[in-house]
């Protein structure tokens, strides 16, 4: 998520639905249940490659994220995303002035069918999968303060009906190494909304992509451990068919995860995204680190 | 059990959640609420928040010799109180928008709202008390709402007028300022006190924030209640209110160094627009000096800083001072005035005439 600090103009929406979806392929007749809390700071300002010395402002947005998937088959799965977003503004103008405002709703939903198109076997350990998803917008979008629209950014919903393109690869090297190479890629393409009522075409959020790619390594123990490395990269957003400056940018993460596996069917998670890298149009407050949070239970149906 | 308590947690945040909002202010400011002289679903926030855009307070200031950072075409909001003559960047108020200063006595804030291309200045002083301006963070067809620290009451900047809060519907007293470039104050101003970059702040004042926004006339970043195709979206116009009375000036289309007059008249008051579209400044004054006498203001054969001269041989600066003459130290009467983009004059002044 990016945030526009010093002009005024709108930026990225919080919700880390693309970040979230749970990089794995669903097991025929196994119902997955995932509970994810995502903690995304965001302190950092940046001009470009440039990070400015100011700490006047932050932004602050936590999200509850429920996925559900389940494998109809080998071949096709589905995946249902919803989130509870919260986003905080603070401002600390001065010693004596802080300013805060804070916004709860339920954010979009994101549909996501896979299909395998290649599945592992003992001779060729890959797996190769595609899939095609909706976002809904079944987040608020027009939250008022005193009767005033909050900025794009402090809404937990888009406005808009987005459509995802994803692609995942695996590849395990039993008996001889205990890891897996996972890599994905989602594209996201945004439609507009009619944000402003008296717009003609309505704002839209800048495409965006997303590329992971990593090891998850598994011990025998209760304790597995991955690193990945994620390039973020969106689009300007764009109002009136004209592209908004101090939006949009490049991101390079580090992702170090463990993973603990509570019982036969519960496992948690922990991983944190920390930027090496950014590219930002403009500048822009930007994410300082997350943390996220997940627990997953599965269940044969 | 453990089962049974996630999915009790699920239940209970999917289908209790609502959607909330909730204000914290810790500085003493009320929340701005309560009427609004503008109706609240033009009003927006353009994301930084109150005070997320930091208005700055008596600046340092350096010498005209000193501000290498200025280009010669970089425009510049100019102010002179009696000889003492201050210089505010845009390089510096695309950044910061309001800028709280003051000469002696006289006590302003410099306000450009980058987005309508606006520039005011407003007193500080508002019922002999003196206060400072911050940037609210809100913006009425697309410009600066400021907000006074004194009582927290919100300023519509172009409207020169207060839409909520204490002070609503008190009208702004403002002072007279030049926009132009800095090299036409460099050449023909000398001693000249301008705005240092040492604001307190990390900007990247090199870099105008907006990308192409100042040239691209298609692009607007919120939208606004009236629209007029006479011009550009993003031309500079020159808008003169008298009494309610509203009326647009484009520079002159010249291309020799030349300063062109127009005379003009709203609402039965006579006035004068001068402007150079190669110094690039354009400024309207009232026949009348301040010590009451009228003059009959015309072209000069004299080169700038003089830019027009009258029948009595007195000859006057951009800044409507005698600075040669009979009057030598007399000023021109002025008229509410300030220069913005076409767009912008437009929406808030729909009956706008346009010359």
């Amino acid at each position: 998520m990016n945030t526009k600090l010093y002009s005024q103009a709108c930026c990225s929406a919080g919700t880390p639905l693309l970040g979230s979806l749970e990089m794995s392929l669903n097991t025929e007749n196994l119902l997955r249940i995932g509970l994810t809390y995502d903690y995304n700071l965001l302190q950092s300002v940046y001009n470009g490659t440039n990070r400015l010395n100011d700490n006047t402002r932050e932004r602050l947005t936590r999200s509850l994220l429920l996925e559900i998937s389940y494998g109809f088959s080998k071949k096709i799965s589905v995946s249902l995303l919803s989130s509870f977003i919260n986003q905080n503004r603070t401002i600390n103008f001065s010693q004596q002035s802080t300013q805060q405002i804070s916004v709860n709703g339920i954010g979009d939903w994101l549909l996501l069918l896979k299909y395998n198109i290649k599945n592992s076997d003992i001779i060729d350990q890959s797996d190769i999968a595609i899939g095609f998803g909706l976002k809904l917008p079944t987040g608020k979008s027009n939250i008022l303060d005193k009767g005033i629209l909050l900025p794009a950014d402090m809404q937990p919903g888009s406005g808009s009906f987005d459509y995802l393109i994803w692609g995942y690869y695996s590849k395990g090297f039993i008996p001889y190494l205990p890891l897996n190479v996972i890599a994905n890629v989602s594209y996201k393409i945004n439609t507009t909304h009619k944000r402003f009522a008296n717009s003609k075409l309505g704002y839209k959020f800048g495409n965006e992509t997303i590329i992971t790619a990593g090891i998850g390594y598994r011990t025998d123990t209760f304790l597995d451990f991955s690193l990945f490395f994620r390039l973020r990269n969106t689009n300007n957003d764009v109002f009136d068919d004209e592209k908004i400056p101090n939006t949009g940018g490049t991101w390079f993460y580090l992702i170090p995860g463990l993973n603990f596996k509570i019982s036969e069917n519960l496992t948690s998670r922990v991983t944190s995204q920390l930027p090496i890298y950014r590219n930002l149009i403009g500048t822009q407050l930007t994410t300082t680190y997350t943390v996220t949070i997940s627990l997953f239970h599965t269940i044969t149906l | 059990m453990l089962n049974k308590l996630i999915y009790s947690v699920m239940f209970i945040l999917y289908f209790t959640s609502c959607d909330k909002l909730t204000d914290f202010r810790s500085s003493g400011n009320d929340v701005p609420s309560g009427n609004w002289l503008i109706p609240t679903n033009e009003i927006y926030d353009g994301g930084p928040g109150k005070d997320g855009i930091p208005a700055l307070v008596n600046p340092e200031l350096i010498s005209d010799k000193s501000a290498t950072y200025l280009n010669d075409e970089d425009l510049v909001i100019a102010i002179k109180i009696n000889n003492e003559l201050r210089v505010y960047p845009h390089k510096i108020l695309d950044w910061h928008e309001i800028i709280n200063d003051g000469i002696n006595s006289v006590k302003y804030a410099i306000t450009y709202c980058p987005l309508t291309g606006s520039g005011i200045a407003y007193n500080r002083e508002i019922n002999n008390l003196e206060t400072t301006f911050g940037v609210s963070g809100l913006l009425y067809n697309t410009n600066l709402i400021a907000y006074d620290r004194a009582t927290n009451s919100n300023w519509s900047q172009m409207k020169l007028e207060c839409v909520n809060g204490k002070l609503i519907g008190k009208l702004v007293q403002t002072f007279p300022i030049i926009e132009t470039y800095w090299k036409t104050i460099k050449n023909y101003f000398t001693d000249s006190k301008v705005v240092s970059l040492n604001t307190g702040y990390s900007r990247n004042y090199g870099v105008y924030p907006y990308g192409d926004y100042k040239t691209n006339n298609s692009l607007l970043l919120f939208p606004v209640s009236h629209e007029d195709s006479r011009l550009p979206r993003k031309e500079r116009v020159l808008g003169v209110l008298i009494n309610n009375k509203a009326k647009a000036f484009k520079f002159t289309d010249n291309t020799e160094n030349s300063i062109s007059i127009k005379q003009s008249t709203l609402n039965n008051v006579n006035f004068v627009v001068v402007d150079s579209k190669k110094n690039n400044f354009i400024v309207a004054y009232q026949p009348v000096l301040n010590n009451g006498k009228s003059v009959t203001l015309k072209s000069t054969n004299s080169n700038l800083p003089v830019i027009m001269e009258d029948q009595f041989n007195n000859k006057y600066d951009l800044f409507g001072y005698v600075i040669e003459g009979l009057d030598e130290g007399a000023k021109l009467k002025t008229v509410t005035q300030y220069i913005a983009y076409w767009f912008a004059w437009a929406a808030f002044y729909p009956d706008t005439e346009l010359e």
